[in-house]
């Protein structure tokens, strides 16, 4: 374990990744599952405002109910494509949920169970593929759910 | 057109970033990547922005490295190797934007 220049521990990228898919394979199919599950009901994004204000240019939403609607109807959309990793500052278990078709993309933060952020990235395949580097691929096979490493 | 598609919304969501969102330090390694990705796109269309917009341009990447340790946190990126695209390399510390200029 390293520590940043800011006084933080931090794990390289693969040591990160490697933990989380170490956690993920100790999951079962019915926890996973009920893990995207919860993830995919949930209706809130807290702070709101604040996420209204910092993205709305993003998204070119006028209002931040218009922003919050964004934000429902991409979670529950079909086609998702589920990532999560541990963030090196704070370590929390977090998933990104990308939609490649429109470019959107909801942070949920798994430790404190809740929405984290609701954005959409200039360059999606750049973040996505930055995201790779330290994600899993969590994906809908035939029987349940499987891990990309 | 939407907004950010502007070289003015671009440099109005390139400043949210690196004024206040770099600052969130609970979404920092996220904002850390909207703001560089956003940077390489800003970079993509430079020739669209007047004298006025490179001047702001300018004042937030001075912003940006001087926050080089919290962009740190996703850096580096083995899949970026152009080194005229400096913020990918702010983990190496801000001299890399005084390099880039001084090239």
């Amino acid at each position: 374990m390293a520590v940043d220049e800011v006084g933080l521990e931090v794990s390289g990228d693969s040591e990160l990744r490697a933990r989380r898919l170490e956690q993920l394979r100790a999951m079962s199919s019915e926890e996973l599952d009920e893990c995207i599950r919860r993830m995919r009901l949930e209706q809130d994004l807290p702070e709101l405002l604040y996420h209204f204000r910092t993205h709305r240019a993003e998204f070119d939403a006028d209002t931040p109910e218009a922003y919050h609607a964004l934000f429902k109807e991409h979670i529950r959309r079909d086609g998702l494509i589920f990532l999560t990793y541990i963030r090196p500052r704070g370590s929390a278990t977090m998933w990104h949920l990308v939609d490649l078709d429109l470019g959107n993309v909801a942070q949920y933060n798994e430790t404190r169970r809740e929405y984290w952020s609701f954005f959409r990235p200039r360059n999606l395949d750049s973040f996505v593929e930055a995201s790779l580097r330290r994600s899993v691929e969590v994906r809908r096979a035939t029987s349940g759910w499987e891990t990309l490493a | 057109m939407a907004y950010i598609d502007t070289p003015e919304g671009k440099l109005h969501q390139y400043e949210i970033y690196v004024t206040e969102a770099l600052d969130d330090l609970d979404r920092s390694d996220t904002n850390s990547l909207l703001a560089l990705t956003l940077r390489d796109d800003i970079e993509d269309h430079l020739g669209d922005f007047d004298p006025p917009g490179l001047g702001k341009l300018r004042n937030l990447d001075s912003i940006l490295a001087k926050k080089h340790e919290i962009v740190s946190e996703v850096l580096p990126n083995p899949a970026e190797t152009d080194r005229r695209r400096w913020w990918w390399f702010l983990h190496e510390g801000p001299h890399v934007r005084q390099e880039r200029q001084s090239a």
